[in-house]
């Protein structure tokens, strides 16, 4: 039954290797481009005009299905700016982007959890905002939100698959042209589950050894 | 910890430029190259083998017509039928081939040029077990409470359901999904090419099937190269090209190798 799995294994790493490529890449654009609109929009920070902006652009990435952002990425925005990306490029930037929006919602809540007072101390000490963000709010900050922020790019993991629609070869999509293959949909299915069901279980595992390191910090 | 933030912070600034950059510089495209359009995961048309290379007998096709015009092919994967539409007419492709069925819907939008297959008077529609007793033609489903059935979006086969409007579609890329949605009772049946379902009737012996006889406006005519209207320049090139290929026997061999008789969508 698994004969399938060795006949194909190279296919499969090579999907495997790029799911965690895109993944990689996504969850980079989603950490940062997600911790700078958190940190704007968390309420210590007085931007109005800023955080106004970030709050709309937050409510349409959030607002708009994924799938329905990696089509436009690909099909409209190439047109309208007049640019070409690949579909590996669109779906890099759509997931990252689509990611991005919910991991602010965890920075800015991550932020705002942190009592008043602290900013308050920090502020007569003589520390800046960027000081008193990276020294005291920051470590704070990570060890109650990593395992939001672990949860999200382990969210991110599994939305991968959808790159396939548009001809991307990951995971997924290489399982699909397997089945076209061997006409036998339920080994493969099964063991691309088990297989992003792996890298999930690692994702996880790597969570709580951060979420131990943190704790010494 | 300090050191640890400043790597954290510079690695994605240096991935997010990196990408930037990329995208910006537009890769200049070599001269006298022919972009194809194709959906893998369609053997024996196109898919991609155990060693992660594209196969099949559009990849061969493609590859012949690039020595009798003597330019490079460039196959993209489009992932599904629309995305393929959408980028022909984007210009990201030149010309798509994948199988694609020769319909009059698709003639009155776009050129297309046959290069194999059959004219196909029917279509199978197919259950699991068996057929209940009061389905014997299509119209026989509107005493059918609810009655749904799974079709491949944007396909031939799907514009010929839209005329029932007391059918409920539900789209699958895939036949092995729609099958597995019929089997697990979600929808009725599935409605393919005949030549698909003969291929999986054989592999799955639960599954039966009735024809549909196509009235002639669905017909499908064989299966064709499919280009912009008015890239005429680029059609009259391939369909010499495709003629050659017939005359020399090359076409007939790569038939018999990948024994296109098969499938289309």
């Amino acid at each position: 039954m698994l004969n399938f799995l060795f006949l194909n294994i190279k296919l499969i790493t090579l999907g495997t290797f790029n799911t965690l490529s895109l993944w990689l890449a996504a969850s980079l654009i989603s950490l940062l481009a997600g911790s700078l609109l958190g940190v704007f929009r968390c309420s210590q920070l007085k931007f109005k005009i800023i955080k106004t902006i970030l709050n709309f652009t937050t409510f349409i990435l959030r607002g708009i299905p994924y799938y329905v952002q990696l089509l436009i990425a690909y099909f409209v925005l190439p047109d309208l700016l007049g640019i070409n990306i690949s579909a590996t490029t669109a779906a890099i930037y759509s997931l990252g982007l689509c990611s991005a929006s919910y991991m602010s919602q965890i920075v800015k809540s991550g932020i705002n959890s942190i009592p008043i007072g602290q900013w308050e101390a920090a502020k007569t000490l003589g520390f800046s905002t960027i000081q008193t963000l990276r020294h005291i709010i920051f470590p704070q900050f990570l060890k109650n939100a990593l395992p939001a922020i672990c949860g999200e790019l382990d969210q991110l993991l599994k939305s991968t698959s959808i790159i396939a629609s548009i001809g991307v070869l990951e995971l997924t999509k290489a399982g699909m042209n397997i089945i076209s293959r061997n006409m036998n949909p339920i080994p493969v299915y099964i063991s691309i589950a088990l297989i992003y069901l792996t890298l999930s279980t690692l994702l996880s595992l790597t969570s709580n050894f951060l979420e131990k390191r943190t704790t010494t910090w | 910890m300090n050191k640890k933030l400043k790597y954290l912070f510079a690695c994605p600034f240096l991935i997010i430029t990196f990408l930037t950059i990329k995208t910006l510089i537009k890769k200049a495209k070599p001269e006298k190259t022919l972009t194809i359009g194709m959906m893998s995961g369609w053997a024996p048309f196109m898919t991609i083998n155990s060693e992660g290379n594209y196969e099949g007998f559009d990849v061969d096709l493609a590859q012949e017509i690039g020595k009798q015009l003597k330019i490079n092919i460039e196959i993209k994967d489009m992932g599904t039928l629309s995305a393929t539409f959408i980028a022909m007419e984007q210009g990201k492709i030149d010309c798509i081939m994948s199988g694609l069925d020769i319909t009059k819907a698709r003639l009155d939008k776009m050129q297309m040029i046959p290069y194999t297959g059959e004219t196909i008077k029917s279509f199978s529609m197919i259950f699991w077990n068996k057929i209940p007793t009061n389905i014997k033609t299509i119209y026989d489903f509107k005493t059918y409470p609810n009655a749904t059935i799974c079709v491949e979006p944007g396909s031939s086969i799907e514009k010929f359901l839209d005329q029932f409007n007391f059918i409920n579609q539900k789209a699958f890329s895939k036949t092995e999904e729609m099958i597995l949605d019929i089997k697990y009772n979600k929808s009725q049946a599935a409605l393919i090419n005949t030549d698909i379902a003969k291929i999986w009737m054989n592999k799955i012996k639960e599954l039966k099937k009735i024809d549909i006889i196509l009235p002639e406006e669905f017909m499908v005519f064989g299966m064709g190269i499919a280009l912009k209207k008015d890239n005429l320049q680029l059609s009259s090139k391939i369909q010499k090209a495709i003629n050659i290929l017939k005359q020399n026997g090359t076409l007939l061999k790569l038939e018999q190798k990948w024994n296109t008789k098969e499938s289309s969508c």
